[in-house]
């Protein structure tokens, strides 16, 4: 029967390619190999929030007379809504994680150098579209939280000269946070950067399997490799059974809640702050004029984006100190600021 | 040749792209009808209280000064529009988000936020309060 339907296929589409594929394809082994799970389990939490997400767009409704009251009701109501919900919003949390992992992972293998130069900025994207994600899945419960932090994120973009307004503009909808920034933020959600995370992730995904995994300077001289189909395949699927059973102990032992309802026109309350993976931003526009923060992050991250072309010595396979100490520079002023705002107030 | 079909490329482009940028932009409200709205009733407010409501579809505020005056300004914050909170502990706004403090008349007194809480013009007519935008802006 297999046998039959194997035929089938390979008669109208010849398979041999996908064969010689499967049976070729090598992962290398060595001191480092163990971050090269971290690609794989990105790809299986950005499936998990497909799928969770679009059960949740059944019950969703997106206006402000009844969103927070639609996801109250897959709460309290819809049978496991409360672990659909649970799941989206963890795996949220741990989807950014895992992609921030990823790419400070090949960030210091410098697995960017030649050819992978497009994968790298692919990737970088792929993280923006991932924190727009959790963006704009944030207001979705239509909480004062949700509200208040929706508010800020539409508002820093004014800051830009000449085209800041408009964006703020474009994202808001109307004149302040409102119905139509609920409509414009769930479709965003939804639609367009779903669409967009398909396309990238492919690309990423397929030119990760055209040039195969990148092996960091310092073991270049080391030649071992498993095969992929099927052992690290198999490897890649324990991780991704143990990402999900940590997922599912955050989920059953703190399930997501929902906080109280907007009221657009009362205070927004104290000792408000966003998301863990946003407090480096939010720490930085505290303590720097808006102007200084805003434009420095915003060229630090267009120096992230075209690092592979700026760090000349690793694409001629050379060590690159400098810009192992650039990241690491980044790494730890993300981190410090973090912590600074968990530490004040 | 080449340079004549990219310019009707272009050309065509801009002409999809035109009626969509707009399309994205929201019409803005004509400010006419809503420049002057009903807040509350004289007498009812307390003395050092403010009252919330919404002015040109954004949060505004209507203190009652201790002196028994009121004054109104708009509540969102100048920095990145979080709603500012009336302290009647000392007669100020505090922006929760990321700490800018204005004085009763809009004034900065404390960053990030620069530039000033815009203020609105009082007026009692009877025994209701109306809120209304300024001729000459303050
Ligand atoms: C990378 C992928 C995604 C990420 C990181 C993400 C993240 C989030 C976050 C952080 C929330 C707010 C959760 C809360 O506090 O309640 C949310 C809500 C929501 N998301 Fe997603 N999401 C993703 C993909 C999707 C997709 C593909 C859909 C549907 C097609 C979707 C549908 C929804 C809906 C309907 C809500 C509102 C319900 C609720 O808040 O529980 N999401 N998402
Ligand atoms: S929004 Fe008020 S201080 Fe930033």
């Amino acid at each position: 029967m297999k046998q039959r339907l194997v035929g089938f296929f390979d008669e109208r589409m010849d398979l041999s390619a996908l064969r010689r594929w499967a049976k070729e394809k090598s992962v290398p082994q060595h001191k480092h190999s163990f971050w090269y799970y971290f690609g794989g389990l990105a790809l299986f939490l950005i499936t998990l929030q497909i799928i969770t997400g679009i059960l949740l767009a059944l019950y969703y409704s997106p206006n402000p007379a009844y969103a927070h009251e639609s996801v109250k009701y897959v709460m309290e109501t819809v049978k496991y809504g409360w672990l659909i919900r649970s799941i989206h919003f963890w795996g949220a949390n741990f989807l950014v994680a895992v992609v921030f992992i990823h790419m400070f992972s090949t960030y210091f293998m410098k697995a960017y150098r030649k050819p992978r130069e497009v994968m790298w900025i692919l990737g970088v994207l792929i993280l923006g579209l991932v924190l727009a994600f959790t963006f704009t899945g944030y207001l979705l419960p239509w909480t004062t939280l949700s509200y208040f932090a929706t508010k800020v994120g539409v508002n820093t973009p004014s800051i830009m000269p000449i085209l800041g307004r408009f964006i703020t503009r474009i994202m808001e909808g109307g004149r302040d946070v409102g119905a139509a920034t609920l409509t414009r933020m769930f479709t965003l959600h939804t639609v367009i950067l779903p669409l967009l995370a398909v396309l990238l992730i492919t690309l990423h995904v397929l030119l990760s399997q055209v040039f195969g995994s990148s092996v960091p300077l310092s073991q270049a001289n080391k030649r071992e490799a498993i095969k992929f189909f099927p052992n690290f395949l198999m490897r890649d699927a324990a991780v991704w059974a143990g990402g999900l059973a940590i997922l599912l102990a955050m989920v059953t032992m703190f399930p997501a809640g929902l906080g109280p309802k907007v009221n657009p026109v009362m205070p927004a309350p104290v000792g408000i702050k966003p998301e863990w993976y946003f407090l480096f931003v939010f720490e930085t526009l505290r303590r720097f004029p808006e102007t200084i923060a805003i434009g420095t992050i915003t060229l630090a991250v267009l120096v992230w984006l075209i690092v592979p072309f700026l760090d000349r010595r690793a694409s001629r396979n050379q060590k690159s100190t400098f810009f192992t100490l650039f990241g690491a520079a980044v790494l730890v002023y993300m981190i410090s600021m973090t912590i600074l705002a968990y530490l004040t107030t | 040749m080449n340079r004549i079909l990219g310019g009707g490329v272009a050309i065509v482009a801009a002409y999809i792209l035109y009626p969509v940028i707009r399309f994205l932009s929201p019409p803005s409200v004509a400010l006419g009808e809503q420049s002057k709205v009903f807040v509350t009733d004289t007498g009812i407010m307390k003395r050092n209280t403010a009252k919330y409501f919404k002015f040109l579809d954004e949060p505004a505020v209507l203190v009652r000064l201790p002196n028994g005056t009121y004054t109104s300004l708009s509540a969102k914050c100048t920095h990145l529009g979080c709603t500012v909170q009336f302290r009647s502990d000392g007669d100020y706004f505090h922006c929760a988000c990321h700490g800018s403090e204005f004085a009763i008349t809009g004034k900065v007194m404390r960053g990030p936020a620069v530039l000033p809480l815009p203020k609105y013009q009082v007026s009692v007519s009877g025994e209701k309060i109306f809120v209304s935008v300024p001729i000459e802006p303050a």
